[in-house]
């Protein structure tokens, strides 16, 4: 698929061509089925940090949950090492678990309030039966406390003695205890303050550097997507509208959704911000590309034809039949 | 440490403080009660000893300092033994509809699907029907006797608490703690204990609290409806039953046998008021949603 993610690196989760379907209750018998993904793929390579950017209820988090084996998909592949992720047996299930672990977005609900940081980091431990004897146990969860820039005396305290981004750092450790070769992480950094935001992404970029740890970092903030990952794909309503490396992406969009995203960031130089558009629930009608109504490129064809992802240009996809040109 | 802060705020407000002391005051003479009350029969001290087969009840008065009731049981004895009746219904009755409630409302709330669907059609038949009927009916199918009572009350008042704590389940299942998890790999059984459970338990608490007064209530209405403990049995609702025929007195002199309907009434008044007052103050400290 994407160049940059070579044959020599092995794949670690794939999605093939996931689709997830939600039935909601509107009536007394009447179901509302909304599609929370459609024909989703994405592949994420051993050392590499994929993002995945797009608005809130855009079907980010149901993707990782799905990677995450945490829910199943109704159509299409999810794969761990190439085997479906639903039919792992218990054993191969505890090794994805071992290999791929998580971090989410908000601090408060992700730790447990009963236990102290020093339990909550060392319960994958036991789930695994990594430690034998309680000092062994303590000194792993002094490392782990101090690979995340928290210290030992730490341990003892309950989660609402540490401020957000202390929490996020346990939740951090935590995932790093099992020595994970990837991370999910769930909007790892929205939850906190900006100044928090850049103490937290540095830890995480520290740790793909110094552990060779890939990261799926999902996000609706370009900004810190960019600064983490290789890879970005654009997410809208459900399906992938573009994917790329990370750099050509950001700087040439192809899919006239990822210029809004983009033109959409507030900057310090920037004046203008683009008009409000319809919120995307009320964007698609069910025919042709989800985006039309917001979009100001749009072409008669783009009502009767769904684009697919197609290939632009070297490592560049984009799902579109008016794609931005490229500027290089 | 938290148990301590319970404690102090237990004892800072007034209502909550007399709760307290209305219930020590009951647990004391209930754990006096041989002392209070010594039992002619050792082997078979919650029968309360009659002095003589008259059936009209006698006024207070040395030697019966709450009268007797009909057929000369002695008042004060039944009051003083009744109140052991009284934690073992009220107690036994709530911590088995507690226990029942918490497994079924757990594994309805965890397991969801079609599990969910059957545990709460059940409870919604069981709630269908009006509690005191249905267990009148349970009664009435059984025998009477006391254990049956407990029995029947059990049966109908599980599945609210089966619904609380699903609620609980549903809610705390969906936080991200859970997820992390189940995400680190950790057993159903891990989880549940560890995670969902001690997060689940307190609301129920508060609930029961307030309930173990609302079951001496309903079983002294039963034992009222005759289908409570055997005659002579240390009862309060046993109490009443027995003055049933004098409550309006005789005539020319209304409510002569007064004390017959009112000592053994107060003290399930004040028994159910204790509850009340404690399972109110459980409720203020512990449940954030009430502040």
């Amino acid at each position: 698929m994407l160049a940059v993610q070579n044959m020599n690196s092995e794949i670690i989760l794939e999605a093939e061509n996931v689709g997830k379907v939600y039935e909601l209750n509107s009536g007394l018998l009447d179901k509302t089925r909304v599609a929370a993904l459609d024909g989703v793929s994405l592949r994420i390579a051993q050392g590499r940090a994929h993002g995945i950017v797009g608005e809130s209820g855009c079907g980010k988090t149901t993707l990782a949950k799905i990677l995450l084996g945490l829910e199943r998909q109704d159509s299409g592949r999810a794969l761990f090492r190439g085997r479906e992720i639903s039919s792992l047996s218990t054993k191969d299930l505890l090794e994805m678990r071992r290999q791929v672990q998580v971090v989410f977005q908000d601090p408060y609900s992700s730790l447990d309030p009963r236990m102290t940081a020093g339990e909550i980091i060392a319960e994958p431990l036991a789930v695994h039966g990594l430690c034998r004897g309680q000092g062994e146990k303590e000194a792993e969860v002094s490392r782990l406390l101090g690979l995340v820039g928290l210290s030992s005396e730490h341990a003892g305290r309950y989660p609402h003695e540490f401020s957000g981004g202390q929490r996020q750092r346990i939740g951090i450790a935590r995932a790093l205890a099992l020595k994970p070769k990837l991370i999910v992480a769930d909007e790892a950094v929205s939850a906190l303050d900006v100044s928090i935001q850049a103490q937290v992404l540095n830890l995480l970029k520290e740790l793909r550097d110094r552990l060779g740890i890939a990261y799926l970092a999902i996000s609706h903030d370009l900004a810190a997507v960019r600064f983490l990952c290789d890879d970005i794909s654009v997410m809208y309503l459900g399906r992938l509208v573009e994917s790329g490396p990370a750099e050509s992406v950001i700087s040439s969009p192809l899919h006239p959704f990822t210029k809004l995203l983009l033109d959409s960031v507030p900057s310090t130089e920037k004046r203008d911000l683009p008009e409000l558009l319809p919120e995307q629930d009320e964007g698609w009608d069910g025919r042709g590309c989800r985006f039309k109504r917001r979009c100001p490129r749009r072409l008669p064809d783009c009502d009767g034809r769904a684009p697919a992802l197609e290939i632009k240009s070297d490592n560049r996809t984009a799902a579109c039949l008016n794609p931005l040109p490229q500027t290089n | 440490m938290k148990n301590s802060r319970i404690l102090r705020r237990i004892l800072a407000s007034r209502t909550s403080l007399a709760g307290a002391l209305i219930i020590a005051f009951f647990a004391l003479t209930a754990l006096a009660a041989p002392l209070l009350a010594p039992p002619q029969n050792p082997q078979e001290p919650y029968q309360i000893p009659q002095s003589g087969y008259a059936s009209e009840p006698a006024k207070p008065g040395p030697g019966h300092i709450f009268g007797t009731a009909e057929q000369q049981y002695d008042m004060f004895y039944g009051v003083v033994w009744g109140t052991r009746s009284a934690f073992k219904v009220g107690v036994t009755v709530t911590l088995a509809a507690l226990l029942l409630g918490i497994l079924a409302g757990v594994l309805a709330g965890y397991a969801g699907g079609w599990a969910d669907e059957a545990i709460m059609r059940v409870t919604d038949v069981f709630l269908a029907f009006p509690g005191i009927v249905l267990s009148v009916v349970i009664v009435a199918m059984l025998g009477p006797g006391l254990p049956k009572v407990m029995l029947a009350l059990a049966v109908v008042s599980w599945p609210s608490y089966a619904r609380l704590v699903r609620g609980e389940v549903l809610s705390v299942k969906e936080r991200d703690f859970v997820s992390a998890a189940r995400a680190m790999g950790a057993s159903h059984a891990r989880i549940l204990l560890r995670h969902i459970l001690p997060h689940c338990l307190y609301p129920v608490i508060i609930i029961a609290s307030l309930d173990i007064g609302a079951m001496v209530l309903v079983a002294a209405s039963l034992s009222f409806l005759g289908l409570g403990a055997p005659p002579g049995y240390a009862d309060w609702g046993q109490l009443i039953a027995l003055s049933r025929n004098w409550i309006l007195g005789s005539a020319g002199a209304p409510l002569a046998y007064w004390h017959t309907v009112v000592i053994p009434g107060a003290a399930i008044s004040v028994f159910v008021l204790g509850w009340n007052l404690l399972g109110d103050a459980f409720r203020d400290i512990l449940d954030p949603r009430q502040k």
